[in-house]
């Protein structure tokens, strides 16, 4: 599989009048097609910055950004995005919802009622086709952004803490259906998350960062087989042994954090 | 997960309907029976009748205008003044806010003179619209313009102003396109923002056409509650204000009608922007 994503020496500095951020800095990742990634560190460090980057909604400072070996010029339309706010439009309906990435493709109106349709069936929304966002749930509304997102079928997916509004309940059956998902429809994601339970259940690579100006502490591979079931996962020693071996890196910076804090 | 969205929407439904409206309905009638009863008896006792007409000779004063139809040139003068001039300031207000918000250069460029012009009261301009364009209906068109004018302005700017960037972000990132972007996504967003400047724009436009038939006219509704005023004639200039009383409040009924027809996507009447 060829990288399909590249960054290279990335820099990002964030200018407000007289301060500046380094937000992150001297970054160097390489993601396979397909492969399932996850982006953790301490807030503020710069993980979202990375995934706005990536969809070209601004520029790096510093280095190169590759998308399947292309620079990425303006806005990159071959991801997709899924917010923290599930961002679903409230004035439409989940059918035109999800519907208007195809919408924006110019794709006649049947083809586009019959894939969207499909979707919505799928995540188990059949029958709430007509219904405003103000009317679902919040995992129902996070199905509907994640299903907008899959319409148009992107190469890349980014997540940016996608679970993090959910309650504890709704968050592990989310994370089941993603996975569940992603084993059906093989896409590459890069899933940024605070919560280290979340990223290792998830993730073939845990990529911990330091606190800003954000930079690559360490990368993990996790042998965990799959299919994985969210709801066992936690009891298995290699679970365990990897959770030991990341949080130990992980930890140091969340504590000076605190200590920076203090 | 049916289930738990339906019980949800059913919450939803249960909340929004205001609990005893019977009752309520029942109080609000027998305040408004209290103060007629209390203006009866004031009318003639407490002040003379001379100057405060009985709610009654007021009723009869109505029904003699209506009768006589002497009355209805004043309301279509009044009402065609109103009509053009709103249609013509929310259409310009709304143009003209679009392309302030959408636009950071015309912005700045035109702030000071808006925030100048936002100042004023814009009822003092009437006298010079009356020098301008005379006493027939055109200067009254012109007072009731700039009022309805601003307001539609600032409310539409606001609400280009307040969309959530995400939303614009994810959009683009979706794949869509200008003029894609400005029909899904800016009009509906804004939406709420215009049907509340149409809404409030209403009492403000008919404000606009009294006030200029006051200072100079020979026909509306103004200038009959003025002459009635002037003649000492309290139960006159209290049948023309019913008059604009009962337009104000059907105007406002077709608006909020309007407003739910159009916005069918939000969960409460929320949100409370003033112009």
């Amino acid at each position: 599989m060829s990288s399909a994503i590249r960054l290279g020496g990335v820099s990002k500095i964030y200018t407000a009048g007289e301060t500046q951020v380094r937000a992150i800095e001297n970054v160097s990742l390489e993601i396979r097609g397909d492969a399932f990634v996850s982006l953790i560190g301490p807030s503020g460090c710069g993980k979202s910055t990375i995934l706005k980057l990536l969809a070209g909604l601004t520029r790096p400072s510093a280095g190169v950004i590759e998308f399947w070996g292309k620079p990425i010029l303006g806005i990159n339309n071959q991801v997709g995005y899924v917010t923290q706010d599930h961002n679903l439009y409230p004035w439409l309906t989940l059918q035109e919802n999800v519907e208007f990435p195809l919408l924006a493709r110019g794709i006649a109106r049947e083809e586009r009622q019959h894939q969207a349709g499909d979707l919505i069936r799928m995540v188990g929304l059949g029958g709430f086709e007509n219904a405003y966002p103000y009317e679902l749930s919040g995992g129902m509304q996070k199905r509907g952004s994640i299903i907008r997102t899959l319409i148009y079928d992107p190469g890349v997916i980014l997540m940016d803490e996608p679970f993090g509004p959910l309650d504890a309940q709704t968050r592990l059956v989310m994370q089941q259906e993603l996975l569940d998902l992603w084993a059906r429809k093989r896409k590459t994601i890069l899933f940024v998350t605070h919560d280290l339970a979340e990223a290792i259940t998830l993730s073939d690579q845990v990529v911990v960062m330091t606190r800003r100006p954000g930079q690559i502490k360490g990368i993990f591979d996790l042998p965990l087989a799959r299919p994985r079931d969210v709801f066992t996962i936690h009891e298995s020693p290699e679970f365990h042994e990897i959770y030991r071996r990341i949080w130990h890196s992980f930890r140091d910076e969340i504590r000076s954090q605190v200590g920076g804090r203090l | 997960m049916k289930a738990e969205s339906a019980t949800m929407i059913a919450d939803v439904v249960e909340h929004l309907r205001p609990k005893g409206s019977y009752s309520i309905w029942i109080w609000r009638l027998l305040v408004g029976a209290a103060l007629l009863i209390f203006w009866q008896w004031a009318a003639g006792t407490l002040i003379r009748e001379a100057y405060l007409a009985k709610p009654t000779s007021v009723m009869w004063r109505l029904y003699e205008l209506f009768a006589t139809a002497a009355i209805w040139v004043h309301i279509r003068v009044t009402l065609t003044e109103v009509v053009i001039g709103y249609l013509m300031g929310s259409f310009l207000g709304l143009a003209v806010g679009f392309l302030l918000g959408s636009s950071r250069f015309l912005a700045v460029v035109f702030e000071p003179y808006v925030m100048a012009f936002y100042g004023i009261p814009r009822i003092a301009l009437a006298p010079i619209f009356i020098i301008v364009l005379g006493i027939g209906i055109w200067s009254k068109v012109a007072v009731v313009f700039i009022q309805v004018f601003f307001m539609l302005f600032i409310n539409a700017y606001a609400g280009v102003r307040e969309i959530n960037q995400e939303y614009l972000q994810l959009a683009r990132i979706m794949g869509a396109k200008g003029g894609l972007i400005l029909r899904k996504i800016i009009i509906p967003s804004t939406m709420p923002f215009i049907m509340l400047g149409l809404r409030s724009a209403v009492p403000y436009a008919v404000v606009g056409a009294v006030v200029g038939e006051f200072i100079a006219a020979s026909k509306g509704l103004g200038y009959f509650i003025n002459y009635a005023g002037s003649t000492f004639d309290s139960a006159g200039a209290f049948a023309g204000i019913f008059i604009l009383l009962a337009f104000i409040m059907a105007a406002n009924g077709l608006m909020q009608w309007l407003e739910r027809t159009v916005i069918k996507w939000r969960r409460s009447e929320g949100m409370v922007v003033q112009g």
